[in-house]
């Protein structure tokens, strides 16, 4: 039987204005997530991402499009930006299970009338990641917001 | 025997369990027809990778190809290094990319051509004080079994250390008609042992 190679491990919905979104018990079957959101907040936020309960170090830089020059700062844990409209991010974390090695991790982001970016992510961490917590900074996740989890073989 | 009741659905996981399906296994169908197909991981440093026998292996079945690539470098010296690429062994001048990417407050933005393929920094230096830092790399072949025409790559690429970070979007070129049989990847020292690449086929319409 055929074995999927991009496998969903969880999917939520928000019914109600949530302040944040967790994922658990994350497997080490895999060799890289994917979490995909696709949202509206109450006000525009940054959006962040901690793994393993939070703590340690986050870097990121970023590449904003349509903006007069690039935005690359050091910074915490944020992965991306969410609007009052319709956002759209994906976030690519790879190794996630290896512990020789920082995780990194790939980001895009678009909505409907804010520039799109892409941003490189570091979590100053060799533990295996066993659970990650999604927020926006300062905002709730507004109902109708999706969230997803997928686990990728390789 | 009488039909069984619907006992499970599930579009998560793809399953469906009715009547129809009474007294077998769930049908999972090969998802968005997304594969893994192989993985190398390097066990010992290594100057150079290669990943050949591509369309003799997959050609028949896939149409696009997705590469995935965990790297560093073995330089012990700050900030990250350039990743080089060849396809089918091509090393004539006929190669062109373009990349923008984001370093800091920068935002470089570069084309040009040559023997070899360039997706600008992507192996992060095996300096002291970011030992653990990994550098990564998307790849997407779009059609890349098709012989009329040239090979192009989509890549994805970003990382960041203590010295130094970077996210580069762009695309390799190769003016040259052909199957993708062999991708060939090239630094300035060695690729640090646990370096690895991915290689996942989206199957052709059937």
């Amino acid at each position: 039987m055929a074995t999927l190679t991009r496998v969903p491990l969880a999917y939520i919905e928000i019914s109600s204005a949530t302040a944040s979104v967790t994922f658990g018990n994350i497997p080490n079957t895999f060799r890289d997530l994917e979490i995909s959101v696709v949202g509206t907040v109450n006000t525009a936020a940054e959006i962040g991402v901690n793994y393993n309960g939070g703590g340690g170090t986050y870097n990121y830089q970023r590449l904003y499009a349509g903006a007069p020059t690039a935005s690359g700062v050091f910074g915490v844990n944020r992965f991306a930006s969410i609007y009052t409209q319709g956002t759209i991010i994906k976030l690519t974390v790879f190794d996630y299970a290896k512990t020789d090695k920082n995780k990194t991790s790939l980001s895009q982001m678009g909505d409907a009338s804010n520039f799109p970016f892409t941003g490189a992510h570091e979590w100053e961490s060799t533990a295996a990641i066993t659970s990650l917590e999604i927020a926006p900074e300062s905002a709730s996740f507004q109902a109708g917001s999706k969230l997803a989890l997928f686990g990728v073989h390789g | 025997m009488p039909n069984k009741s619907l006992s499970r659905s599930s579009l998560l996981s793809f399953q469906k369990y009715s009547s129809l399906l009474a007294g077998n296994d769930a049908y999972i169908p090969v998802g968005p027809g997304f594969e893994h197909l192989e993985t190398t991981e390097l066990g010992a440093n290594a100057a150079t990778i290669t990943i050949s026998n591509i369309d003799t292996q997959y050609a028949a079945d896939y149409q696009h190809i997705q590469l995935r690539m965990v790297t560093k470098q073995t330089q012990s010296s700050a900030g990250a290094g350039d990743l080089s690429v060849r396809f089918n062994g091509v090393s004539t001048s006929d190669y062109s990319w373009v990349r923008f990417g984001g370093s800091g407050t920068s935002e470089p933005h570069t084309h040009n051509g040559g023997t070899i393929g360039s997706f600008g920094d992507v192996g992060p230096y095996n300096d002291s004080s970011s030992p653990n830092s990994w550098g990564v790399i998307v790849m997407d072949f779009f059609d890349c079994f098709d012989s009329t025409k040239g090979i192009a790559a989509k890549f994805h690429s970003g990382g960041i250390n203590n010295a130094y970070s970077w996210v580069n979007m762009g695309t390799v070129w190769l003016n040259n008609s052909s199957d993708l049989s062999s991708i060939f990847f090239d630094v300035y020292d060695q690729f640090k042992a646990g370096t690895r690449v991915s290689l996942y086929g989206y199957r052709k319409a059937s």
